[in-house]
Formats: structure tokens, C-alpha cells, sequence
């Protein structure tokens, strides 16, 4: 068996997803669900409910300290908005938080990924798109497989990290190196058994590129972008220091206005240092 | 140098800091060496200080006075080599080995640089180790960075009056003041109960951890010199760089995963050319736990109050339903009230014992009191006794739930006798336990006496119509008996008289007494039908035989007139019973009148058996092309003594009575009789027979 057949073998017995996030989209698939329905099922676990409340208040959603209930979040966010931040939230309820290898933690992986996720969907806006309840989810999943490989193969991965640093390349460049494949590679597998939506595992498996067909191109753009902005901006750590070129091509078709950056430079800080605390602080 | 071991820094503070006042200077610095040489693990360490006026290094001291030789032969070496000057040129360590007698032994040769300038170099000798080699590099920082930030300028001063051994007090004042300086600063950082951290802003690099701040992030001293802010914090620090002042929200991630929010605030100073930011903190977690439970708190309150409110809701519709119920049963309850109360019916309601409990307006009118003397009292008429007594058993009746009911003569106040009608019936509650009686009664003194006068008025007229009959049946015969004495002798007369005259007064006289007769014969007829005198005899009717009678009896009288007879009758298919006599009379009286009103066309008659749903009957029809019957005079047709041409100009004779019998006899015989007539164009008269009369059925059978 080679070793990244024992890493896959490995991340097979990997838990299923989140009950709670199943439960949640069966019942949204039924077009006559009610909110209070909803509203109840999330409540049913108080603690998650409380977080989800919280993360609804916080400035990036758009209520500050406005939302006193779940039926009040599910009003001004909608469900499928609601059924992301329960998912996003339960998710990382999943993983540990403790291992911590050479010189990347799941914390400081996971705040990348929350970082990718506010500019994700900041960018989401920008460019119109009139869904965006998809976009903070896409990031704080762009980077799964990274989640997944330090859980799953932790000692390997100490090895990518090494390999990444020593040779200053990206950290994606180093798995591939190391083996074989890489981390949008076992995230799509991942994805693939939780059965996500096929937007999800694109971007998933195309952020890195930032191409991809034509219903998922515009929140894989997205992620690109975002991704590489959350490098410059310093939020949280991807694994490696370094800021790869963004697509040229993606940064065309996005289009951001110029001063996109510079304008919501603060705003941007402001979201991402509140959201981590709010997300991750329990 | 990415690594500065903060506890050599520390250690160089801690050599400054030695309290001036209790030692000698010289002593200090000897302390302070073998400081150095415990921490670095070496033979000796030993300072020479630069003497800026001669260009020399001036030996000052060593940590180990044993190996002042040694160290003054090595030195020399050095000096020769050009290794000291080497050291000093560059400004940075040099590592030296010397091997003497087969032994190898290290040296580090360290200058002392602040930005004014040299101050002097330390000689260290040790045996190699890594760690060790490591270690000079904190020392050379340590030093430097200790003299830049602390010693300022003024130690250059103290060094070159150290060098020239003179004026030792002021020396020692200046160096007291320096010291108070820096203790005061290390005791002021130290004890503060916040982090602080120290950044060159240059490099980013964290130069300095007060004690607070190593404790909370977990650091050994030895690692945070070197690293960076990000290597502890989560959060983005450089919003305090867009000129925010406030403090901050920050998150610390320890190695374990465990993440602790603190309250951060940044500022900087600028020392020499450096920019030195300084961060402080203090641990939050304890009111971000106490924020997050007021949060959790007022959520599950919220929770609470949301699925209270929606039950208040929800039992608020209900009770809003309710009420309306109640309004509505109430506006109801009162419309019955009203009905009850103002019904032209006097209504009581009892308590079993036959106490009045309710009693509505009429009733006090019926017996004639004040509504004080009816509630609570007993009604005249409730005397169980009484009420058994009558033909329905009262008591048997009420404990079945059935109503009582009676008429019973009753007296009013003032005495006054009337009859009444009583209803009782029982009121039973969900048990079916009799808890009271309900009342209707009503005045009927009035009602009887109409009732009474209508019986007998009724009575009345029967009996004048028997005496009417009577007297038809009997007169009849009173007039009949001279008219035929009358006809008779005037047949005899016509025979005898001679004279044209006398016999057609004789003749005038016949058809006078002739019309006479039959008008009687048809009264009597038609007495007898209504006294029901005629007894009918079933029996198969033989429809050629009464057509032969017809045609005996009527052929001459319309072959005279010019009229044509047509029979529409298949005999072999005609069957019916019916009394074939009275059928006859009443064929002749058609055939009377038809042959009378019409002067010329069709006299047609015929008989088929029909079916109608599923009754199988016999239509018999006359029909002539006469003067017919005015629409407006077909109704009344059939009465008695009535004729289509009415009045003084009658051109046809008879009393009419003809139609009338034949439509009693049809009667009779439970068929019907239909007349369809059209003035001037002819009659149809349809004579509908059963094929048995319901009379006959059980005779017949």
C-alpha cells in the first residue's frame, strides 16, 4: 500500500456528516416547512443554537446584537444561510482543535479558512451575485482537505510542512510532492461522501486554479481570489508564507472595483477579528 | 539571531541591577560576570573596557581570579592575531578555538557596541557545546540591547571613568542613577498585571516579554525573544496601525489549542532610529465567559418568552373564539328569552313540586295576576291528583319524557270560568333526572265556542241537503205522476181532435210535458245519485251491445239531421268491468247533447284500452263538429243545470242536467270525465274508466 493509499484509507472511516446539518436539508427540502420548524430543530441542541445566534449578530451577517432568537435569524438570514452557519459551526465542532504540527495549527488553519470565508462572500456581493448564502460556507470549506490531512495524517503532514518551508513553495506544492496529491484532491472525497452540493466540491477542488464550469464559476473565483487576499491580509495561517499570483483569468472575470481592498480594508479586519471570536472562542 | 533567549536578557538586566549601594563597583561587575559564566556554562568570563583616549583595551575584571593568567597569555594571543581587533572592526562575536597541549578550548571574544560607539569587549572561554555557541549570541544581544535601551550613553561616560580608576563617587552616582532607571522600569513591567511585549518594528520581531506575558502565553522566556506576534495571536493586530488607539479584542492560541481572549492595546516609541511597538494585554477570557453566559442567559429567555408568547397566542385565539361563543350564545339565549317572554302562549317553568320557578307576560294575563303572586307560587291547575285522574296518566307519561296534554276548565281571579289547554312536558338534566316541568297554556274559551258554533252548522247543512234530496226524490214524483196523466191524455186527445188547430195546441202541449218529464227524469237521476240510491252491478262489459243501444236509439234521429256516425272501436279488444246500465245512461246523455248541438258534420265514437304508467285503463270518447263550449264556460260545466248558451236566447232545449249526470255516474264508476272544447269548431268528451273500479274489485273477486 502506498502511502497515499493508507492516507486515503485512512481518511475512509473519517465521520459522516453532521446530523445535524442532514436533518436541517431534509426538512428544507420540504417546500412547506415552516421557519418555527426549522427555528426548532436548531434549537434542539441549546448551545449550538446560541452560537449560530451569535454568529447571526455579528457585524459580517449584518445584525448587530439585533437578533434575540433563531426564528429572528432565520427571518433576516433565510434558512439556507442558517443551515451554512450550522454547518460551518458543526463542522468545526468536529475536528480537533489540538494538533498542532511544526508550524500550523488547526485553529490558525480554521481562521484562514473564516478569513476566506468573509471575503468570499464580501466579493460575492461585489459582484452581484443574488446568492450569496453559499459564499462564507465555500470558504470556510475551501481548505477541508488541509483539515482532514492534519487530523488524518498527522505525522506525514509534519513532513509537508518541513518540506513547504524549507523549499519555499506553496504548501499545495509540497503535498504533491509528498504524496502524490493533494489536499483539494481529499477534500473533494470528502466532500463526495458528505454528499454537498456540487458547487461546494468545486470549489473544493478548483479554488486553487479558480477555474471551473459554468455554475459554479463565479464562487470558485470567489474563493480564489478570497484566498489569496486572506494571505496578503495576513488571516490566520494556510500552512506556507507565501502569496501565489492570483489566476489572471479569474481576476478578470471577477472584476473587483479598484479600490475594492483599500475601502474596505478596515471593515475587512473588523469582520474577520470578530468573527473568529465569535466562531472559535467558546 | 532568530532566536533570542529572553532569559539571558533578563539576566543582563538582573547584572545591572544589582544594587549599587550595598557593593562596590568592582564587585558588581565581578558578580555579574560569574552571572554570565553560570549561564552560558563556561570557565570564566572576564570584561575589558576601552579606554577612548589611549585606544587600549584595559583588562577590569574576571569572574574567576585563578585564571587571570591564562587569561592575560590568551589575550595577548588574540591581540596578536589581530582576532581582538577583528571583533572590534566588525562589531559582531568571534568564536575562537585554541588547542594547547592536546585540549581544545573555545573562546568567545564579544563587543560591547552601543550606537555611540565601542565600550569594551568580554572574553568568555568555555568548552564547545552548540547550546552553548547559541548562548553567546544572546549575550552579544543581550549586551547590546541592554546598553541601547538602558545604559544609554552615560555607561560610555562610566566605562571611560571606570578606565581611568579616578573620581570613583561620581561614578558611582551616575551608574546609581542609570540602575534606578532601569530597576524601576524591570520592576514596573515585571509587577504590572498586564502583558507587555516588545517589537521592533523593523524586523517584527518580539524583543521583550514582561512576566505576565510569558505566563499567559505559555513561553519559556529563552523563545520569545526573535519570534513573531502572529506565532501567538490569532487576531489582526494591525488595526491599531490605522491610527486606532482604543483598545482592541485579541485572541492568544496556545500550542494545546486552548484560545484565550484578551483586551489589547498598542502604542510604540520611537528610541534612536528604532521604532519599538509595545503591545500590552490582559487576559479577557473571565468576561468574555461572564459576556457569553449574560448572552446564553438572554437567548434561552428569549427562547422562553418566543414559546411562551406563541402559546399566550394561541390561547389568546381560543379564548377570543370562546368569547365570541359566549356572545353569540348569549345573543341567542336572549332571542329566546324575548321569544319566550313575549309569546302569545303563557309559558311557566316548575320545580317538580309545581312550584312556579319562571313565568312568561301572558301567562300572568291568562290567569289574570300580578307577576309577585305567580313566582314561587303554585298554579291552580297543578294538582298531581287531578292531573292522574284524567284519561292519560300524568305521572306515567312525564317520567318517560312524554308530554301532557289536556284541556281543563280553570277560573280567573275575579272569578271568571275559561278554558285553557295545558302542555307538560318533562326537563331532564344529562342523567335523565326530571329536575322541572315545562308549561304551555293556552286560552281556548273562544277557540271551543267557534269550534262548538262550526259542528253545529256543519250538522246544519247536512241535514238540510238530506231534506233537499229528499224532497227532489219526493217532489219528482209529486210532478211526474199528473204529467204523465197529462201526456197521456193528450196522446188520447190527438187522436181524437180533428181540427189542424187543436192538434198542434195538443202538440205544443206533448213537447211541453215531453221537455217536463225528462228534466224530472234527470232530477230524479240525479237525486238518486246523490242520495247514492243507485246500487251498482259489475260486470263484463260488452261494448257492442251498448253501441247497438246507441245506434237503436239515436240512428233515426241523426240520419234525420244530415249527421254522420263513425265508430273508432275494434270490439274483440275492448275489456273492462264496469255497471253497464249507468254506463249507458251516461253514453245517452252525451250523445243527447252531441246530437243536439250539432247541425251537420261527424259524430264519432270510440273506445280503446290503454295503459298509462303502468295502470291499465279504458278511454271512451264522443266526439262532434257542433258549436262547441266558450273557453271561459268549460270550468263550470259539469255543475248542474248549466248550458254553454245561457240566458233568454237559449236556441237549444234542456236544463243541461245531462253533462252533470254523466259526470257523477263517471264518478261513480272511478273514471274521469274530460272535456276539450273549441266554440264553433266541436267537443271531445273522453270518459276514463278503470278496467275493474276499485269498487267492484271485491265483488268481482
Amino acid at each position: 500500500m502506498t502511502l497515499s493509499e493508507k492516507i486515503i484509507n485512512r481518511i475512509n472511516n473519517i465521520p459522516t456528516l453532521p446530523t445535524i446539518y442532514e436533518t436541517l436539508s431534509n426538512a428544507l427540502n420540504d417546500p412547506k416547512v415552516s421557519n418555527q420548524k426549522i427555528a426548532q430543530i436548531i434549537s434542539s441542541d441549546q448551545s449550538s443554537a446560541f452560537k449560530v445566534l451569535k454568529v447571526a449578530n455579528s457585524p459580517f451577517f449584518g445584525f448587530r446584537g439585533g437578533v434575540d432568537t433563531i426564528s429572528q435569524a432565520i427571518m433576516y438570514l433565510g434558512t439556507t444561510e442558517i443551515r451554512n452557519i450550522v454547518f460551518s459551526l458543526s463542522i468545526m465542532k468536529m475536528f480537533s482543535k489540538e494538533k498542532k504540527i511544526a508550524g500550523l495549527s488547526p485553529i490558525e488553519l480554521w481562521a484562514h479558512s473564516i478569513g476566506v470565508g468573509i471575503l468570499t462572500r464580501s466579493i460575492g456581493k461585489v459582484i452581484a451575485e443574488p446568492k450569496v448564502e453559499n459564499y462564507f460556507l465555500a470558504g470556510i470549506l475551501h481548505d477541508i482537505g488541509k483539515i482532514l490531512l492534519l487530523q488524518f495524517a498527522h505525522e506525514e503532514y509534519n513532513e509537508v510542512i518541513e518540506y513547504a518551508e524549507k523549499n519555499n513553495c506553496l504548501i499545495l506544492q509540497a503535498e504533491q510532492q509528498i504524496f502524490g496529491f493533494d489536499h483539494s484532491r481529499i477534500g473533494y472525497l470528502l466532500a463526495e461522501k458528505w454528499r454537498l452540493p456540487q458547487v461546494l466540491k468545486d470549489v473544493i477542488l478548483y479554488h486553487s486554479t479558480g477555474i471551473s464550469n459554468d455554475s459554479s464559476r463565479n464562487i470558485v473565483a470567489a474563493v480564489h481570489i478570497a484566498d489569496i487576499s486572506a494571505r496578503v491580509l495576513k488571516f490566520g495561517f494556510a500552512g506556507d508564507n507565501l502569496i501565489p499570483e492570483p489566476n489572471i483569468k479569474v481576476w478578470e472575470q471577477i472584476n473587483l472595483p479598484q479600490s475594492f481592498f483599500t475601502t474596505n480594508y478596515d471593515k475587512f479586519i473588523d469582520d474577520y477579528n470578530q468573527t473568529v471570536q465569535t466562531i472559535l472562542v467558546d | 539571531m532568530n532566536s533570542i533567549n529572553s532569559e539571558v536578557l533578563h539576566s543582563i538586566f538582573r547584572f545591572t541591577a544589582i544594587d549599587l549601594k550595598s557593593k562596590s563597583i568592582d564587585q558588581i561587575v565581578s558578580d555579574g560576570l560569574k552571572l554570565f559564566c553560570e549561564l552560558a556554562s563556561c570557565n570564566y568570563s572576564a570584561l575589558f573596557l576601552f579606554d577612548k583616549n589611549t585606544f587600549e583595551l584595559n583588562f577590569y575584571s574576571i569572574s574567576n581570579f585563578e585564571f587571570v593568567g591564562e587569561l592575560n597569555s590568551t589575550f595577548e594571543k588574540f591581540t596578536d592575531e589581530g582576532i581582538i581587533s577583528k571583533a572590534i572592526v566588525e562589531g559582531e562575536i568571534v568564536e575562537e578555538m585554541v588547542v594547547k597541549n592536546k585540549i581544545e578550548s573555545f573562546f568567545s571574544i564579544i563587543p560591547l557596541n552601543v550606537p555611540n560607539g565601542m565600550i569594551g569587549i568580554v572574553i568568555i572561554k568555555k568548552n564547545s557545546s552548540l547550546l552553548q555557541q547559541e548562548n553567546l549570541l544572546f549575550y552579544l544581544n543581550g549586551f547590546s540591547i541592554n546598553f541601547a535601551l538602558l545604559l544609554d550613553l552615560s555607561l560610555t561616560n562610566i566605562a571611560k571613568e571606570i578606565s581611568s580608576k579616578s573620581n570613583s563617587s561620581s561614578i558611582v552616582n551616575e551608574f546609581e542613577r542609570v540602575n534606578f532607571d532601569y530597576e524601576f522600569l524591570a520592576a514596573v513591567l515585571n509587577s504590572t498585571s498586564s502583558g507587555i511585549i516588545l517589537i521592533d518594528k523593523q524586523t517584527t520581531q518580539i524583543i521583550f516579554g514582561n512576566e505576565y506575558a510569558l505566563n499567559l502565553l505559555a513561553v519559556n522566556s529563552k523563545k520569545i525573544i526573535g519570534t513573531k506576534i502572529t506565532d501567538y495571536f490569532l487576531i489582526h493586530t494591525s488595526i491599531a496601525s490605522s491610527n486606532k488607539p482604543e483598545t482592541f479584542d485579541g485572541l492568544i492560541h496556545k500550542d494545546d489549542g486552548t484560545l484565550i481572549p484578551v483586551l489589547m492595546k498598542e502604542s510604540s516609541f520611537r528610541y534612536e532610529n528604532k521604532t519599538i511597538l509595545i503591545y500590552s494585554f490582559v487576559d479577557n477570557s473571565e468576561l468574555k465567559r461572564y459576556e457569553s453566559e449574560l448572552q446564553k442567559a438572554h437567548f434561552l429567555l428569549e427562547q422562553r418568552v418566543e414559546v411562551r408568547t406563541e402559546q399566550l397566542l394561541d390561547s389568546n385565539s381560543r379564548l377570543v373564539q370562546e368569547i365570541k361563543n359566549r356572545e353569540n350564545a348569549e345573543a341567542q339565549l336572549l332571542k329566546f328569552m324575548w321569544v319566550v317572554e313575549q309569546n302569545p302562549i303563557g309559558i311557566l317553568i316548575l320545580e317538580t313540586n309545581g312550584q312556579i320557578r319562571y313565568a312568561n307576560k301572558k301567562y300572568g294575563e291568562i290567569v289574570g295576576e300580578t307577576s309577585d303572586k305567580i313566582l314561587g307560587h303554585f298554579p291552580q291547575f297543578f294538582n298531581l291528583a287531578i292531573l292522574n285522574i284524567s284519561k292519560d296518566n300524568f305521572e306515567s307519561k312525564v317520567s318517560k319524557g312524554e308530554f301532557w296534554k289536556s284541556e281543563i276548565l280553570n277560573t280567573r281571579k275575579g272569578g271568571e270560568e275559561f278554558w285553557m289547554s295545558l302542555y307538560i312536558a318533562p326537563i331532564a338534566d344529562t342523567r335523565g333526572v326530571i329536575i322541572n316541568y315545562f308549561v304551555l297554556i293556552e286560552e281556548i274559551t273562544e277557540k271551543k265556542q267557534v269550534l262548538d258554533e262550526l259542528v253545529n252548522a256543519k250538522l246544519n247543512a247536512e241535514q238540510s241537503n238530506k231534506f233537499k234530496s229528499y224532497l227532489l226524490a219526493n217532489m219528482s214524483h209529486e210532478f211526474r205522476t199528473p204529467l204523465i196523466s197529462i201526456l197521456g191524455y193528450a196522446q188520447i186527445l190527438e187522436n181524437e181532435v180533428e181540427d189542424d188547430e187543436h192538434r198542434e195546441m195538443i202538440d205544443v202541449i206533448k213537447q211541453g210535458g215531453n221537455r217536463l218529464l225528462k228534466t224530472l227524469d234527470g232530477m230524479l237521476q240525479l237525486s238518486d245519485i246523490e242520495a247514492r240510491k243507485i246500487s251498482m252491478k259489475p260486470e263484463k262489459i260488452n261494448f257492442e251491445q251498448i253501441v247497438d243501444h246507441i245506434a237503436d236509439k239515436y240512428l233515426d234521429q241523426i240520419q234525420e239531421k244530415g249527421i254522420e256516425l263513425k265508430l273508432n272501436v275494434k270490439f274483440d279488444e275492448i275489456f273492462f268491468y264496469s255497471d253497464l246500465e249507468l254506463l249507458q245512461v251516461c253514453l245517452f246523455h252525451i250523445f243527447d247533447n252531441a246530437i243536439k248541438f250539432t247541425n251537420s258534420g261527424i259524430i264519432a265514437l270510440g273506445a280503446e284500452n290503454i295503459s298509462e304508467d303502468g295502470v291499465k285503463k279504458v278511454d271512451i270518447t264522443v266526439s262532434d263538429t257542433g258549436i262547441g263550449i266558450e273557453e271561459e264556460k268549460l270550468s263550470h260545466i259539469l255543475s248542474a243545470f248549466h248550458q254553454g248558451d245561457e240566458g233568454l236566447t237559449r236556441n237549444y232545449e234542456g236544463a243541461g242536467l245531462g253533462l252533470t249526470i254523466s259526470n257523477r255516474i263517471v264518478e261513480l264508476l272511478d273514471g274521469k270525465l274530460k272535456i276539450f272544447s273549441r266554440q264553433n269548431e266541436g267537443t271531445k268528451i273522453t270518459i276514463e274508466l278503470p278496467i275493474i273500479p276499485a269498487a267492484f274489485q271485491q265483488k268481482l273477486v
